[in-house]
């Protein structure tokens, strides 16, 4: 069983401009210790999942249906009391601005142990001792000393850290990054995934990593779902994303990855811009921006199969893309090519796959992260 | 559509030099030397810069230990064990902060000194049950006492002496119309008018902040049902409210207190509303919630600590408002029984007296001792709430125009 199964997930927003629906029948699994990767544009409704996921939606939003099954207990039946339960203990969540996610009337370590202590049965010195170890262990130096510092005396990625560390106070079995990096530098936000990875491993703890950057799930993921106007329009695990995507969607995004060296003289781009979600298009919601869209896409909506078989995949299918072309409704076909420079890691196992960004970032930017260390403080 | 895009190598930075370098050429800066300072240290470090502020600050010492000493404090029993079972229930709730694991124990103490208050509290309705009266300040600064009529005891004395016939000594701001000396009822009114000011203030306050706070924490229509009771309560003049409350409830200080508390909460409620409303969105408040806090602790914990700023430079200002509204109400003789030594209502004891037609002196140490009370110490509450307001506003940098309030 896996750890988290989402199964047909309905979020919608009842605003004044009309009903939103942020998110369309989703449906996913994370197994336990996976590191799960959901990439989309703003707006695909990525963090209104997560957000979901904790049932920390506000109105006017609404979880109209569907189920989220938490260790084989579905969180959308459970009691207020219950649900706190699992917030924090059992799911946490990282988020995207870590100065504004720590309270600046704290200090970080009081709001690092409060949740300890809200969790765990500590007395308060042990949380502090734990949340001390805590922040030690997220590479805060002097963690000590700086238990008794407000967030404001931290400086951005020491924030980060901070959160992280807030996230992993109770050993959870989920952590939900909202983009966690999107606020920092690369060089700080290469230390940090690299952390984040490392930590998940020692705690044997899923992640759920929400980005709209792609080099940060080809670093950090084993299995990707690609999320567009609240739906998912590929799955797939990471190296079958990148190195042989299915969805023009998925194509386009890596279309867009800015790269120097890249001898196109201006940036590419997906024409067009996420449809407005109260009144999406009839059809793949996809379609006014899809250069290979015919008239049966704006007809029928493609349902997430089997690109190979075209067959219907389950929330477990481990590889699924939601087009017309692999239901054989596409009088066309989608004829981009993907070019791998270099070793293809699915042949040969551990190789490096470098034409991808991370490994760009991984050798350019190390250096530099270990002189910026005045960009710390 | 193509992925194939261009690379940069680079050859020859070798990171493992810096690596294994062996001195390191930088130490990691010290940041930890910053002494560490809370919003509150740093308010009052600006606060105490503020010479106006502090001037204020002393004078309302000043005229708080007076009323504290001016007259003897005895309690009854009754009272006294109110008192302690509630500082009992205070000081464990505080602890029960620190330790979680004796925390059924905790609670059973919380609650039960605060039931014994409660006892306590009903039991002074029935006379005897209060038990014997006891002294717990003994000291009177007051020569005289405030209610006593000098003039049938001691044939020397007369009704309006001036401080000047009285003798500058045994009464240096005369006597009254009554023939009682006003330099101890001023002394002894410092206790009404100090103490109301704060009581009423903390007890507003704390209502409406946990009004507010709920209203635009839930929003919707919670928040609707919550703002239009307080609209209701603006809709009255605070002063006509408190005197339509004092003649239903008759004189006296806890009657006085809830005739101000009453309309002067409200404003407490729709300031702190504001400010929930802008918190509430900050995402510390989502962390915090995602960390599994019940609703009560993200208002009380995460949200009102953040949005109280407005409410204590408001509070700090009310008090002088408060006072002068007592004084109003003591003027037109309501809430206090006549001789009761209160600043405004001293002053319209010799309304009828003072000027007595051509010829006849004029009483001007009856009316001018109280009033410079009353003006001095809401003068200084207000240069008080004008430093607190400037101390807590956040451009630190940027001398304040005009200095609020």
């Amino acid at each position: 069983m896996a750890l988290l199964e989402v199964e047909d997930l309905v979020v919608r927003f009842y605003t004044e401009e009309g009903v939103v629906t942020a998110v369309d029948g989703l449906s996913f699994e994370i197994t336990r210790g996976e590191k799960f990767g959901v990439v989309g544009e703003s707006g695909a409704g990525k963090s209104v999942t997560a957000m979901s996921l904790l049932r920390l939606i506000e109105s006017p939003g609404r979880i109209e249906s569907g189920e989220i099954r938490f260790k084989g207990k579905n969180l959308l039946e459970m009691t207020e009391s219950e649900i706190r339960n699992v917030r924090g203990n059992e799911i946490a969540m990282i988020f995207q601005d870590a100065q504004t996610a720590l309270n600046p009337v704290y200090t970080v370590g009081d709001q690092i142990s409060e949740s300890i202590r809200h969790h765990m049965d500590f007395t308060d010195r042990e949380a502090k001792n734990r949340a001390v170890r805590l922040l030690d262990e997220v590479g805060i130096p002097e963690a000590e000393e700086r238990y008794d510092d407000y967030p404001h005396q931290f400086s951005g990625g020491m924030q980060q850290r901070a959160v992280i560390a807030m996230a992993l106070s109770c050993d959870p079995d989920l952590l939900i990054a909202d983009e966690p990096t999107t606020a920092l530098d690369v060089t700080i936000e290469a230390k940090i995934l690299e952390q984040l990875e490392d930590l998940a491993e020692e705690f044997d703890t899923a992640v759920q990593l929400i980005t709209h950057d792609l080099g940060v799930i080809a670093e950090v993921c084993d299995r990707v779902m690609v999320m567009y106007a609240g739906k998912a329009v590929e799955k797939a695990s990471v190296e079958d994303l990148y190195y042989d995507p299915k969805h023009p969607y998925t194509v386009g995004l890596m279309g867009s990855i800015p790269r120097v060296g890249g001898d196109s003289a201006r940036l590419q781009t997906i024409p067009g811009r996420m449809p407005d979600l109260i009144d999406l298009p009839s059809g793949c919601s996809f379609h006014p921006r899809c250069p290979y869209a015919e008239e049966a896409c704006a007809r029928t909506e493609p349902p997430l199969v089997d690109p190979e078989t075209g067959g219907n995949v389950a929330a477990t299918g481990e590889r699924g893309a939601a087009c017309l072309a692999y239901t054989g409704d596409l009088a066309g076909s989608l004829d981009y090519e993907v070019e791998v420079r270099g070793d293809d890691p699915r042949a040969e196992g551990e190789g490096s796959g470098d034409n991808l960004r991370t490994e760009g970032r991984r050798g350019g930017d190390k250096p530099r992260t270990e002189g910026g260390r005045g960009g710390e403080r | 559509m193509s992925t194939e895009r261009g690379r940069i190598t680079i050859e020859g930075f070798d990171p493992e030099v810096v690596r294994e370098r062996e001195t390191p050429t930088q130490e990691p800066a010290g940041a930890t030397d910053v002494a560490v300072e809370s919003r509150w240290a740093r308010a009052w470090r600006r606060f105490r810069r503020n010479r106006s502020a502090m001037v204020g600050l002393v004078i309302v010492a000043f005229m708080a230990t007076v009323a504290v000493f001016a007259m003897p404090i005895s309690l009854t029993l009754s009272t006294i064990g109110i008192i302690l079972s509630l500082a009992v229930a205070l000081g464990l709730s505080v602890l029960s902060r620190f330790r979680r694991r004796a925390s059924t124990l905790l609670k059973a103490g919380i609650y039960g000194s605060a039931a014994l208050a409660l006892l306590l509290a009903v039991a002074r309705y029935y006379p005897g049950l209060t038990g014997p009266s006891l002294t717990v300040q003994p000291i009177q600064l007051a020569p005289y006492d405030p209610e006593t009529l000098l003039w049938i005891d001691d044939p020397s004395m007369e009704r309006d002496m001036s401080p000047r016939e009285a003798g500058l000594f045994d009464h240096p701001f005369g006597t009254d119309s009554e023939g009682r000396d006003m330099f101890s009822r001023v002394i002894a009114g410092s206790r009404w008018s100090v103490s109301i000011g704060f009581v009423v203030v903390t007890i507003a306050s704390i209502i409406g902040v946990a009004w507010g706070g709920i209203a635009g924490y839930y929003g919707s229509l919670v928040d609707e049902v919550m703002m239009r009771i307080v609209d209701v309560v603006f809709a009255f003049p605070a002063l006509l409210l408190a005197l339509v409350i004092v003649f239903q409830l008759g004189g006296g200080y806890f009657q006085l207190v809830a005739a101000f508390v009453i309309p002067g909460w409200a404003i407490y409620a729709r300031l702190i509303r504001g400010e929930v409303l802008k918190t509430k969105e900050m995402e510390f408040v989502t962390a915090a919630r995602a960390l599994g806090a019940r609703d009560r602790s993200v208002i009380f914990r995460h949200i009102v600590p953040n949005s109280i700023t407005p409410v204590v430079v408001q509070a700090s200002l009310n008090v002088g408002t408060v006072v002068i509204g007592v004084a109003a109400l003591g003027f037109l003789g309501i809430g206090f029984e006549a001789g009761t030594p209160e600043w405004g209502h001293m002053l319209t004891n010799v309304r009828e007296s003072l000027i007595r037609g051509p010829g006849a002196s004029i009483n001007w140490w009856q009316t001018f001792f109280p009033g410079a009370a009353i003006f001095t110490f809401v003068m200084a509450m207000n240069l008080v709430g004008d430093g607190i307001n400037d101390a807590l506003d956040a451009q630190e940098d940027i001398e304040p125009i005009g200095g609020g309030g």
